[in-house]
C-alpha cells in the first residue's frame, strides 16, 4: 500500500514535470491523436481492396486494431517513458540513489514515470470497440468478456516482461540507446493477425516469443473465437515471464557495478 | 574546536564493521585505431582492477570518520560497498549488525548516502516535491514530517529555495536542499561523499558547521570523504587514508597532520622587484618563477610570517594552503613514518 502511494507520488510529480513543457505536451497529444487516424485509415485503405486478411474481415480487424491501440496505449503511458528514462538513470547516478532507499527498486524504475500523451488513444480504442459492440460485430457474452479480460492483462503482463528485459540489459550495458525502438518493433509484429505467418513462424509467436497474445488473442477472444485453453496458458506463461524477468533484475542488481564517483 | 561528544568507553558495539573486503572491477581496455577497436569489438581486452584491498574497518557509533586518498583510491567505492550499492568481491561487511547489500528496509531507513555528484532531487521541479516523496518513501507521519523539515529548514537556511524549480537553483542551495533530503529521515548513518565539491569557501564552510551541529543534535555516524582537507580537519577526530584500496592510516588526524606534515605551503605574488627577506629557519622556498614565490613554512610560523610578509607592502597577492593530499599521501611510505 505504502508502495502505490509512493508510485501516485511519483506520477503527481511527473504529470506537473510534463505541464512544465506545456507546448510540447499538447503538440504529442495532437500528434498521436493522428497517428490513430492514419492507422485506421490504413486499414480502411487495405480493405477497399482485400475482403479479408488471414480470415479476419475488415470488421473483426477493427476490433484487433481497437484492442491493439488499447494494449500499445497502455504500455505508452505506463511503460514507454520510463524506459526511455532509464539509461539516463543509470548515468545520472539516479539508480545509485534508489537503491539506497527502503523501497522496491523494480516497481520504482518500472513505473516511475507516467505519460499522459497517449490517453487520448486510450479513448479512442475505447470508442472503436464501443462502436463495434454497438454494431454487432462484437456480442455481448459474457464468457467472452472473461476471457477477453484475461487476454488484456496476459498481454500487459508479457509486455512488462519485455521491458523488464530491456531495462535489465540497460543496466547491465549501462548505456544502451533506441531500447524502446526495439519495444516498437515486437509491437509492429503484434498489429496484425498472427494468422497471416507461416506455420512455424506462429508456432513461436505463440510461445518463447509470445507476440500472439499481444492482440491476436485478447482480439479472439472478444469475437468468441478464442479457446479458453490458449487464453489460460498464455495466462500461466505471462505469470512465469514476469517471475523470471523480476529474478533476472535482481541478479542483474547484483552484478550492477555503479560507475563514477 | 571540535565539539564532538567524548567516547563511550564502555559502548563497544560498532557501527561499521568490516573484514577482508576487496571489490575488483573489470575494466575493458580500450585499443587504439580502428583495426585495434575492430579486433578489441570481437574479443575485448580486460583487465582487473582491485579497488578495495583487504580493508579492515571498525567504526564506533556516533563518530565521524574522514575518509582520505588520491583520485582513485577506493573511497567512493568502499562507500558503495557499505550501503549496499555494491557487492564486494569478498569479505564480509556489517553496518549497524546487518548485511548492507541484503538491502532490508528496516536498513536502508537508517542509513543515507549523499554524493556531491549525484541528486535526489527532481529537475524540473521544486525541492519541496522531492521531500514529500521522501516522506513517503520513509513513511513519516505528518507532525514527524513537519518537525523535522521545519528543523532543516532552519538550520541549513533554505526557506527561500523550496518553492524554485531545482534546476534554477545554485550549486550550494542544491546541496542544502540534497542534505535536507537525505537527513529527513534521520538516518543513524551518513555517507557522505564529497559532498561539498564544488562549492566556494564560504559555502564549504556553511555546510560544515551544518553537519556540525547536525551531528551535535543527533549523533549520527558518519562516514565523510572529500579532497578539501580543511572539510576533514574541521569535521573529523579519526582519518582513515586509502591509497590503491590498502588502508595505509587509520588514527587522529592531529597525528597524521602534525607529525606527517608540519608545515603549510604560502605562495607569493610580488608587485615588483625580487623576494628580499632572508629566509630562516622553519621556512624555506620551493618554488620561484618571475614575481611567484612558494615557501614551505612551519605551521606555528605561519601567521606571524604572513603578517611580515605583508607588512614589506610588496604582496600582490599571498594565499596559504595545506600541501596537496597526494604528497601527504607518499609521506605515509617514507620509512620514517612508517616506523610509527
Ligand atoms: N564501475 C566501475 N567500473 C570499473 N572500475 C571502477 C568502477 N568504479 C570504480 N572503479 C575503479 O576503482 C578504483 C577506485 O575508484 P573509486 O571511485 O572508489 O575512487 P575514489 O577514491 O572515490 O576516487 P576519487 O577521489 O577520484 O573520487 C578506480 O581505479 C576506478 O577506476
Ligand atoms: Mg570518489
Amino acid at each position: 500500500m505504502r508502495q502505490a502511494s509512493i508510485i501516485l507520488h511519483l506520477w503527481k510529480a511527473t504529470i506537473i514535470q510534463s505541464m512544465e513543457y506545456r507546448a510540447s505536451f499538447v503538440f504529442a497529444i495532437i500528434a498521436n491523436f493522428f497517428d490513430f487516424i492514419f492507422g485506421l485509415l490504413q486499414y480502411l485503405v487495405f480493405f477497399t481492396a482485400a475482403k479479408s486478411i488471414a480470415g479476419w474481415d475488415s470488421d473483426q480487424m477493427l476490433v484487433l486494431y481497437g484492442v491493439f491501440m488499447l494494449v500499445f496505449a497502455l504500455h505508452f503511458i505506463l511503460l514507454y517513458p520510463n524506459l526511455v528514462a532509464m539509461g539516463d538513470m543509470v548515468n545520472s547516478g539516479n539508480l545509485d540513489l534508489l537503491l539506497t532507499k527502503p523501497i522496491n527498486a523494480q516497481l520504482v524504475v518500472s513505473f516511475k514515470r507516467i505519460s499522459l500523451e497517449e490517453l487520448g488513444s486510450i479513448g479512442t480504442a475505447a470508442l472503436l470497440l464501443g462502436w463495434q459492440f454497438y454494431r454487432g460485430i462484437i456480442v455481448a457474452d459474457l464468457g467472452n468478456f472473461l476471457l477477453f479480460g484475461v487476454g488484456i492483462i496476459t498481454s500487459l503482463l508479457l509486455i512488462y516482461c519485455m521491458f523488464l528485459l530491456l531495462i535489465c540489459l540497460a543496466v547491465l550495458m549501462e548505456r544502451l540507446d533506441n531500447m524502446s525502438q526495439l519495444l516498437w518493433s515486437f509491437f509492429s509484429l503484434a498489429r496484425y493477425p498472427v494468422e497471416i505467418y507461416p506455420n512455424r513462424i506462429r508456432y513461436v509467436f505463440m510461445s518463447f516469443f509470445p507476440v500472439a497474445f499481444i492482440a491476436t488473442i485478447p482480439a479472439s477472444a472478444l469475437l468468441g473465437r478464442a479457446s479458453s485453453v490458449t487464453v489460460w496458458s498464455g495466462f500461466a506463461l505471462a505469470i512465469v515471464g514476469v517471475v523470471g524477468c523480476s529474478w533476472l533484475w535482481r541478479c542483474t542488481i547484483k552484478s550492477y557495478t555503479s560507475a563514477g564517483g | 574546536m571540535f565539539n564532538m561528544p567524548v567516547m563511550n568507553e564502555q559502548v563497544h558495539e560498532y557501527a561499521i564493521v568490516t573484514k577482508a573486503l576487496n571489490r575488483e572491477f573489470k575494466v575493458r581496455l580500450k585499443a587504439e585505431g580502428l583495426l585495434a577497436s575492430v579486433r578489441n569489438f570481437f574479443s575485448p581486452a580486460s583487465k582487473t582492477v582491485n579497488a578495495v584491498n583487504d580493508l579492515e574497518l571498525q567504526i564506533n557509533r556516533g563518530d565521524i570518520v574522514g575518509f582520505l586518498g588520491p583520485n582513485g583510491a577506493g573511497k567512493t567505492t568502499t562507500l558503495k560497498m557499505l550501503s549496499g550499492l555494491l557487492v564486494p568481491t569478498s569479505g564480509s561487511i556489517e553496518v549497524l549488525g546487518y548485511t548492507p547489500f541484503n538491502r532490508d528496509h528496516a536498513f536502508l531507513k537508517s542509513i543515507s548516502l549523499v554524493m556531491g555528484q549525484k541528486q535526489n532531487l527532481w529537475w524540473d521541479l521544486p525541492p519541496v516535491e522531492t521531500f514529500a516523496i521522501h516522506r513517503q518513501i520513509y513513511g513519516l507521519t505528518d507532525a514527524e514530517y513537519k518537525s523535522r523539515i521545519d528543523e532543516l529548514i532552519a538550520m541549513l537556511e533554505i526557506a527561500d529555495c523550496l518553492e524554485t524549480q531545482t534546476r534554477k537553483l545554485s550549486l550550494g542551495q542544491r546541496m542544502r536542499c540534497e542534505l535536507a533530503v537525505s537527513l529527513l529521515h534521520q538516518p543513524q548513518i551518513l555517507f557522505l561523499d564529497e559532498p561539498t565539491i564544488g562549492l566556494d569557501i564560504i559555502m564549504q564552510k556553511k555546510i560544515r558547521s551544518f553537519l556540525l551541529d547536525y551531528h551535535r543534535r543527533f549523533n549520527p555516524t558518519i562516514l565523510l570523504t572529500s579532497h578539501y582537507m580543511d572539510d576533514v580537519a574541521a569535521l573529523a577526530q579519526r582519518v582513515i587514508v586509502i591509497d590503491h584500496g590498502n588502508k595505509v592510516y587509520d588514527g587522529h588526524l592531529t597525528d597524521l597532520t602534525n607529525k606527517l606534515h608540519p608545515e603549510k605551503i604560502i605562495s607569493v605574488l610580488l608587485n615588483d622587484g625580487e623576494f628580499v627577506c632572508k629566509l630562516e629557519d622553519g621556512c624555506r622556498l620551493i618554488h620561484h618563477e618571475g614575481q611567484h614565490y612558494r615557501f614551505m613554512v612551519s605551521r606555528n610560523r605561519v601567521p606571524e610570517l604572513a603578517a611580515r610578509l605583508y607588512a614589506t607592502g610588496n604582496i600582490a597577492d599571498l594565499t596559504i594552503e595545506d600541501p596537496p593530499l597526494e604528497d601527504l599521501i607518499g609521506q605515509l611510505f617514507t620509512p620514517d613514518s612508517q616506523s610509527r
